[in-house]
C-alpha cells in the first residue's frame, strides 16, 4: 500500500502500535508491517518524523535506553495519546461503517 | 549520516535534536543494515514539515500564557494607580506610553496568533504574529522594569514574572522559524468590511469601558477616538505583515 493512502491515518496506526507497550522506531515500523500482514510496508524514513511530531504534540513521550552499547530512543503512549487514540478509533469505525454501507 | 546531518542543518534542525535524529536512524540501520531510509534530503524535509506546526503552536500557547499573566500583573499595577501610593501614579510619561502601546500590540497580535493556530493559518503568518506579540509584551515588561527601578519600588519587579514564559516562547519561535521555508503561502486576511466591524467593536468597547472606569463619557470618547486611530494605523501599516489585510 502506498504511503499516500495512509495519509491521515498514520497517526492513529502509530498510536495503536504503541498502545500495548513502549517501542523504538524500528519496532514500530516492524509492528505496522506485521499487524497489517505486510500491507503497511512504509518507506522507513517517513515514520520517524511522525514519531517526533506526535511527541511534540504531547501524545507520546520518549526516553533513551542502551541496547548492546547503542543508544535507543523508546516511545511510549501518554495519557493524552490514549485519549486521542480512543477518539480516532471511534471516528474510524464510524467512517468505515459509512463507507461500507455505501459500497455494499 | 554525515549527509543527513548536513541536510538537517539546511532545514534548520541542529544541536541536540539533530544528534537525536541521527542516533535514532543509526540505531535503525543497526537493527536492519539493509533498511532503505530514503534520501537524506527528503528525510530532513519531512522532519521540518512535521515539526514546524507543533513548534509554532507551542510558541503561541506559551507566549499567550506569558502575555495573559503579564496582563493580570499589569491590571494589578493599574489597580494601584488610583491609590495615593499607586505605581503608575508616578510613572514616567515615556514608560507609561511604552506600557500602554506595548500592551495593546501584544493583546491584538497575541489574539491573532491564537486565532491563527486554531484556524489553521499558515505557520509563517502565525510566527510573525507571535513575534509581534512578544515584542509588545517585551515593551510592557521593559516599561514596568524601568518604572520600578526609577521609582525604587523594588516589589514592582514582581511584574516581570512572565519573562521566563516569554523567553521560552521566543526560543520555541526561533526553532519554528528555522524550520519554515522563506517562501510560504500568505494568509487570505480579512475583508475590509470584516476589519471595519472588528474596529468598530473595539472602539465601542474602549468607549464604554473607559467611560465606566473613569465615570466620564467625554474621557471614554477621547480614548475611543485614539483607539480607532491606532487600530486603523495598525491595520494599514502592519496588516499585510500580520496576514490580516488582503
Amino acid at each position: 500500500m502506498r504511503a499516500e493512502s495512509l495519509k491521515g491515518h498514520l497517526d492513529a496506526l502509530v498510536l495503536a502500535v504503541l498502545k500495548d507497550e513502549p517501542a523504538h522506531g524500528y519496532a514500530v515500523i516492524e509492528q505496522l508491517k506485521l499487524r497489517s500482514d505486510g500491507a503497511f510496508d512504509l518507506p522507513e524514513g517517513t515514520v520517524y518524523p511522525v514519531l517526533h511530531r506526535l511527541e511534540a504534540e504531547g501524545l507520546l513521550s520518549s526516553s533513551w535506553s542502551t541496547v548492546s552499547g547503542r543508544k535507543r530512543r523508546v516511545y511510549k503512549l501518554t495519557r493524552r495519546g490514549q485519549g486521542t487514540l480512543a477518539r480516532q478509533r471511534d471516528e474510524w469505525k464510524s467512517f468505515a461503517n459509512a463507507v461500507q454501507a455505501v459500497l455494499a | 549520516m554525515k549527509e543527513l546531518r548536513e541536510e538537517l542543518a539546511r532545514v534548520g534542525i541542529r544541536g541536540g535534536l539533530a544528534d537525536r535524529i541521527v542516533a535514532e536512524l543509526d540505531d535503525h540501520l543497526a537493527c536492519d543494515p539493509n533498511a532503505d531510509l530514503g534520501e537524506p534530503r527528503l528525510i530532513a524535509e519531512r522532519f521540518a514539515d512535521e515539526l514546524r506546526l507543533p513548534r509554532t503552536r507551542r510558541a503561541t500557547y506559551v507566549g499567550f500564557a506569558g502575555l495573559a499573566l503579564a496582563a493580570v500583573l499589569l491590571a494589578a499595577f493599574f489597580g494601584r494607580a488610583s491609590r495615593p501610593d499607586g505605581v503608575l501614579g508616578n510613572v514616567t510619561p515615556l514608560a507609561g506610553l511604552d506600557i500602554v502601546l506595548g500592551a495593546q500590540v501584544a493583546f491584538v497580535a497575541g489574539l491573532l496568533a491564537l486565532w491563527g493556530v486554531l484556524r489553521g493559518t499558515p505557520a509563517a503568518v502565525v510566527q510573525r504574529r507571535v513575534l509581534v506579540a512578544l515584542l509588545g509584551g517585551g515593551l510592557v515588561l521593559a516599561g514596568e522594569a524601568f518604572d520600578a527601578v526609577a521609582g525604587q519600588r523594588w516589589w514592582a519587579l514582581a511584574a516581570l514574572a512572565p519573562a521566563p514564559l516569554l523567553v521560552a516562547s521566543a526560543l520555541q519561535l526561533r526553532l519554528a522559524v528555522g524550520l519554515t521555508p522563506v517562501r510560504v503561502a500568505v494568509s487570505r486576511g480579512f475583508r475590509l468590511v470584516e476589519a471595519c466591524s472588528v474596529g468598530i467593536a473595539v472602539v465601542a468597547l474602549m468607549v464604554v469601558g473607559s467611560a465606566l472606569a473613569e465615570r466620564s463619557w467625554v474621557e471614554g470618547a477621547d480614548r475611543g477616538v485614539i483607539e480607532g486611530v491606532v487600530f486603523a494605523l495598525g491595520f494599514l501599516g502592519a496588516g499585510r505583515y500580520l496576514g490580516i489585510r488582503r
